[in-house]
């Protein structure tokens, strides 16, 4: 059984892009220490009732459609943009320019 | 009492037919209802004005239809064009459609007309409709309780009469739940029967979108006009027959063999009066003549274990998109990375973070074989297991919730015991069969006790005929909530 920890909840929180409080840390390990520990008896049903003919019961296919062109109404999504300007989204400064080129 | 407010879609379309009733009357009285009733349940976070709804009946030449004029609710993670979807979060609360999710278009050119946005838990997480972030939805038979969840105003507001109609989604247990806590009829349809296109994705391998009414023939009418193939949706399954009404004899199917899943009804803590309504129902369809058959589907006991490891996954997946950049909540910060993690703590829920946070574990290196992959092979294990009952029963029998409407905030400090109960609702989910919930009781309290029927891929025409019969026979649904007559 895994155990969570306050380390992990903290990494996690990062790779999920959300900002957690320090307050919020312990209510979240113990939280997800309950899920994981419900579902630490996957491991007991899967020994217990695998057969070897299970693979074949979801067989993925492949969808397609036609590959053409299908009308996109850009003008109505831009204008949900918290920040826009001439349909490209604003964001904060990702790459910082230094002295000239 | 008023006839108007809890009358069949048959009903009302007869008056509208007969012209005891204009399009535009009963729309008036709808929207009179919530207004004079909503304030004590919180059903709806939003009611359009009369005029824009309007706008969007078809001609009466389309009159001979059977949803012409009918009014409904949609829940509010299910797009409606132009209007706001919020998904009961903060994330979105500006957020207006671009456009019609299928079911709403599909609604829409049978001539119903959808009147607002339903309260549901947040981005559909919670099985009482209190993790919303613009209040709670109280249940209509008792409002110290909840309605249920996650689809809880759309019950509530079919239950207190407000509309006969409203479309719920289902990941474990949305529809059916709630339909069981307010005495109504819930029908969660085959996974890929109806289009997804338009429905805020949770976990996109369980979601579907499904029907509350207060009559089994109001759900297979609604249905009829929402299955089938959607191009936009490339999980949805080509169907042959959406004809329901026909198959709605108002007798079992002769033989009918009904599978009542023993291990299902000896979990801890069932309400005795649950079990006693569940044991007349059981007696009622032998009085209509259906066999019943014992059986055991031990995997069905993983079932919960094995929701919240895929649903978890695929929520912290889908739920990814919501970062501040293209639409929603935006947080400003000085950095990118800064901006994400800003906006999202504040747009998400508590409930939300913690199942994100549970997924994003779930798919992480060292715990993606252990828990995701795990799952996954048990997700295909249960639905061998119940596919393997199908050859020995028409369909399977199976409470909803082990006891009825709880009171707010009774999981206040123990959320895992709350998401315990999709046990008896999400292996529908996690297979992809149908099922419908329906009413078989009350409690001393008068509080509602409902029942689930399973059956195989595609079989709602079966569900729908042996629900039908075990409704006429039965008074349940003809009982309404004392404060909304």
């Amino acid at each position: 059984m895994k155990k969570i920890t306050r380390e992990s909840v903290i990494k996690i929180a990062k790779i999920s892009n959300i900002e957690i409080l320090d307050h919020e840390i312990d209510q979240f390990v113990n939280d997800l220490q309950a899920v994981f520990n419900y579902a630490s008896s996957l491991e007991d049903a899967v020994k217990k009732y695998s057969k070897p003919t299970e693979a074949i019961i979801y067989k993925p296919v492949n969808v397609t459609r036609p590959d053409a062109q299908q009308p996109y109404p850009t003008q109505k999504l831009m204008e949900q943009a918290p920040k826009q300007e001439e349909n490209y989204f604003i964001v904060p400064l990702i790459i910082k320019q230094t002295g000239s080129l | 009492m008023n006839n108007l407010a809890f009358a069949s879609i048959q009903t009302l379309q007869e008056k509208i037919r007969n012209k005891e009733i204009s399009p535009q009357e009963l729309l008036t009285f709808t929207l009179n209802r919530f207004a004079q009733h909503d304030t004590k349940i919180h059903s709806a976070l939003e009611i359009f004005d009369e005029q824009s709804i309007l706008q969007d009946l078809p001609t009466a030449g389309s009159s001979t239809n059977a949803l012409w004029a009918i009014p409904g609710l949609v829940k509010d993670v299910i797009c409606q064009k132009n209007r706001i979807t919020s998904c009961a979060s903060r994330m979105l609360e500006n957020f207006r459609a671009p456009y019609d999710a299928t079911v709403v278009a599909r609604l829409k050119k049978s001539g119903a007309l959808c009147v607002g946005r339903a309260n549901c838990d947040e981005f559909a997480m919670g099985s009482s409709t209190e993790t919303s972030a613009y209040g709670k939805t109280a249940n209509p038979w008792d409002v110290s309780r909840v309605p249920g969840g996650s689809s809880g105003g759309s019950a509530a507001a079919v239950a207190a009469g407000f509309v006969p109609w409203a479309l719920g989604s289902e990941t474990g247990g949305s529809i059916r739940q709630p339909a069981a806590f307010c005495n109504i009829v819930g029908l969660k349809p085959t996974y890929g029967l109806v289009s997804r296109y338009g429905l805020v994705a949770y976990a996109s391998s369980l979601d579907q979108i499904g029907v509350f009414t207060r009559t089994v023939s109001d759900n297979a009418l609604v249905l009829s006009h929402l299955a089938g193939k959607d191009e936009h949706d490339s999980t949805s399954r080509h169907v042959v027959d959406t004809d329901y009404i026909s198959q709605l004899t108002g007798k079992i199917k002769p033989g009918l063999r009904i599978g009542i899943i023993d291990n299902a009804f000896n979990v801890d803590g069932f309400d005795p009066e649950v079990s006693q309504a569940l044991e007349n129902a059981l007696k009622q369809f032998e009085k209509l003549g259906a066999k019943l058959v014992h059986l055991t589907l031990p995997l069905m006991d993983y079932s919960a274990a094995v929701y919240f490891m895929v649903s978890r996954a695929e929520a912290a997946s889908n739920l990814a998109r919501f970062d501040g950049v293209r639409y929603g909540l935006r947080v400003s910060a000085n950095s990118l990375d800064e901006m994400y993690a800003k906006t999202r703590a504040a747009g998400f829920g508590k409930t939300v973070k913690q199942r994100i946070l549970v997924g994003n574990y779930v798919l992480s290196a060292g715990y993606a074989d252990d828990y995701y992959v795990n799952a996954k092979r048990v997700q295909e294990l249960l639905r061998a297991q119940f596919l393997d009952a199908f050859k020995e029963v028409d369909v399977l029998f199976c409470p909803v919730s082990p006891e009825p409407a709880f009171s707010f905030d009774a999981f206040a400090t123990n959320s895992l015991a709350m998401d315990l109960l999709d046990y008896f609702t999400c292996p529908a989910n996690l297979t992809g069969l149908p099922a419908l919930a329906l009413p078989c009781g009350f409690t001393s309290k008068k509080l509602p006790i409902g029942f689930q029927l399973m059956g195989p891929d595609l079989s709602e025409g079966l569900l729908f005929a042996t629900g039908h019969a075990y409704e006429q026979s039965t008074q349940w649904h003809t009982q309404y909530p004392e404060a909304f007559v």
